[in-house]
């Protein structure tokens, strides 16, 4: 029980750095990107291919990875969403379908079906442990990734709260006219967004290349987990994309603990619970508070409000 | 007091057009403002001030016609791009950054307006918040404001922008007489430091202590333009006015 309670904090650092990356690409540039997940798998192949077919060392391959993920945001924002974000809701939708069946039959292309896995080089770490007191094992990768993802979703925080940019970036995603009026030029910051989102998808892929298999297909899965925490923890905050990430990873440890069928269906129960929560709190808003629309569900009179 | 005929305008529109679809907003507006000058715009509701304004600052580009930034050509300029080169605007319904602090909302002006370092922009923007009574409130966020502040809080944006020309729109709309009184001085001052002023003010008696010149709109022309006295006893300016709204 408490061990698994671990390993789902621990999982949930990845989770959260995965769903960072949709978040502010939803909060700042107002773009939900479907192909999240195949982005997030093309750095994890790419990384895997730096390793394995150019022989570069597993940290510069991290570092080529993450400027590589980074400049294709940027060029993407640039060339496709930008163009995408002007013709209306839809479009960015049908874009990003289309991107991520793109991406993941190019890479099924350049790189086969096979599964794959950074594991077998980053040493001893993929098995290394700790042993706590009350003999339970603490992966060493885990908590790396752990303490990797609160740095740099800490990182994150501290420049859009303390920095000039991060400021711009505020203002963008309140008001892009009012910003433009301010001198900020809103396509900048979002591109500038997009190639931080970007990269942080690269960085959970490089995070699933070494703590698992994976194929030119684990795209869309990735996609759906990262909603999950998004969803959970509520958008436009890190600290919520910190503790959503970790919400999903607990739920998932503890229902592996039933059955290893159940984990990933007990991730998508508590999201759509959370999801009918929200949902059923904006209704209740809407109605005057809970105790006004339960009472009108339950067809009572009104207790909190006096007849005019 | 006009300035020498041969001086070139500070701020110039000719021969502007706008349609948004079907819909025509602007006719052939032509206007300019001296350096230095403050001019007023009035108008009834739906005369095309606020339009005129967004193609002034670039909002969206015009139809047909030009812009001229002291004798710039403006087309093909963002937004953006104009406020860097002294072209600020505020906006009738105030649109602070809600979840940023005072301090910051004028910060990021500074910053990217002004294209300032981190320590002059913030020496700036103190100053302007002080300028503007807002110092006090430097570290609420601007969501907490109530609409004085937050027409306070618009003011003080567009000034740390650095900029050379002021489009300021309906900033004296529900304010009482001493705040209005206030507010005059304000613009006064910032005129007296050279900042050009063009201002949309239904609020005709405050208006009139701060421009020297009136541009009257009605349905998107410029119905007549000059001295304030002459342009409020055009026949025409007195229909439109009586016509639509009495005031």
């Amino acid at each position: 029980m408490l061990d698994s309670l671990i390993q789902g904090i621990l999982l949930g650092g990845y989770y959260a750095v995965l769903a960072a990356g949709l978040s502010l690409m939803f909060g700042v540039v107002r773009f939900i990107n479907l192909a999240h997940g195949d982005m997030a798998v093309l750095g994890a192949l790419g990384s895997l291919w730096l390793v394995q077919s150019a022989g570069v060392g597993v940290p510069l391959a991290i570092v080529f990875t993450l400027l590589g993920m980074a400049a294709l945001g940027w060029l993407m924002q640039r060339f496709i969403f930008e163009r995408a974000l002007a013709g209306g809701f839809l479009i960015p939708i049908l874009t990003t379908i289309g991107l991520g069946a793109a991406l993941q039959n190019g890479m099924f292309a350049a790189f086969g079906s096979d599964t794959k896995s950074l594991g077998a080089h980053i040493g001893n770490l993929s098995w290394a442990s700790w042993e706590l007191p009350g003999g339970i094992f603490v992966g060493q990768l885990p908590v790396y990734m752990f303490a990797t993802a609160v740095l740099v979703l800490g990182a994150l925080h501290l420049l859009l709260t303390r920095t000039a940019f991060g400021r711009a970036v505020r203002a963008t995603s309140t008001d892009a006219e009012a910003a433009s009026l301010c001198g900020v030029d809103p396509r900048k910051v979002h591109r500038w967004a997009a190639a931080i989102a970007v990269a942080l998808a690269g960085l959970a892929g490089i995070f699933l290349a070494m703590r698992a298999q994976v194929t030119p297909f684990s795209g869309p899965m990735m996609l759906i987990f990262a909603f999950e925490a998004v969803v959970i923890g509520g958008i436009g905050s890190l600290r919520g994309t910190l503790i959503g990430g970790i919400v999903l990873g607990v739920v998932q440890a503890l229902g592996a603990l039933i059955s290893p069928q159940i984990s990933i269906l007990a991730g998508h129960l508590v999201f759509l619970a959370v999801l009918g929560w929200r949902l059923m709190q904006v209704a209740a808003a809407e109605r005057g508070g809970w105790r006004a629309a339960l009472s009108a569900a339950l067809n009572k009179p009104d207790l909190s409000r006096r007849q005019a | 007091m006009m300035p020498a005929m041969t001086a070139e305008p500070m701020l110039r529109a000719k021969g502007v057009n706008k349609s948004f679809g079907a819909l025509k907003v602007l006719f052939d507006v032509d206007f300019h403002v001296m350096p230095g000058e403050a001019v007023g715009i009035v108008g009834p509701n739906g005369a095309g001030k606020t339009t005129l304004f967004g193609a002034l600052a670039g909002s969206f580009p015009v139809s047909s016609g030009a812009i001229q930034l002291a004798g710039r050509d403006l087309s093909g300029t963002s937004a953006a791009e104009r406020c860097r080169l002294g072209l600020a605007r505020t906006h009738q319904v105030p649109r602070p950054f809600l979840g940023m602090t005072v301090f910051e909302n004028v910060h990021v002006a500074a910053r990217s307006g002004a294209g300032m370092d981190q320590a002059s922009a913030t020496a700036t923007a103190a100053d302007i918040l002080r300028r503007t009574g807002l110092l006090a409130l430097a570290n609420r966020p601007a969501a907490a404001l109530g609409l004085l502040d937050r027409k306070r809080l618009e003011v003080a944006r567009a000034l740390a922008t650095g900029p050379t020309v002021i489009l300021l729109d309906e900033i004296g709309g529900g304010l009482t007489e001493a705040e209005l009184v206030a507010l005059v001085d304000l613009i006064r001052s910032l005129q007296a430091g050279g900042l050009t002023v063009v201002w949309i003010e239904h609020i005709l008696h405050a208006l009139l202590r701060v421009v020297t010149r009136l541009v009257c709109m009605a349905e998107g022309r410029v119905l007549t333009q000059g001295d304030p006295r002459d342009v409020m006893a055009h026949p025409e300016v007195q229909r439109a006015y009586l016509g639509s709204s009495p005031e």
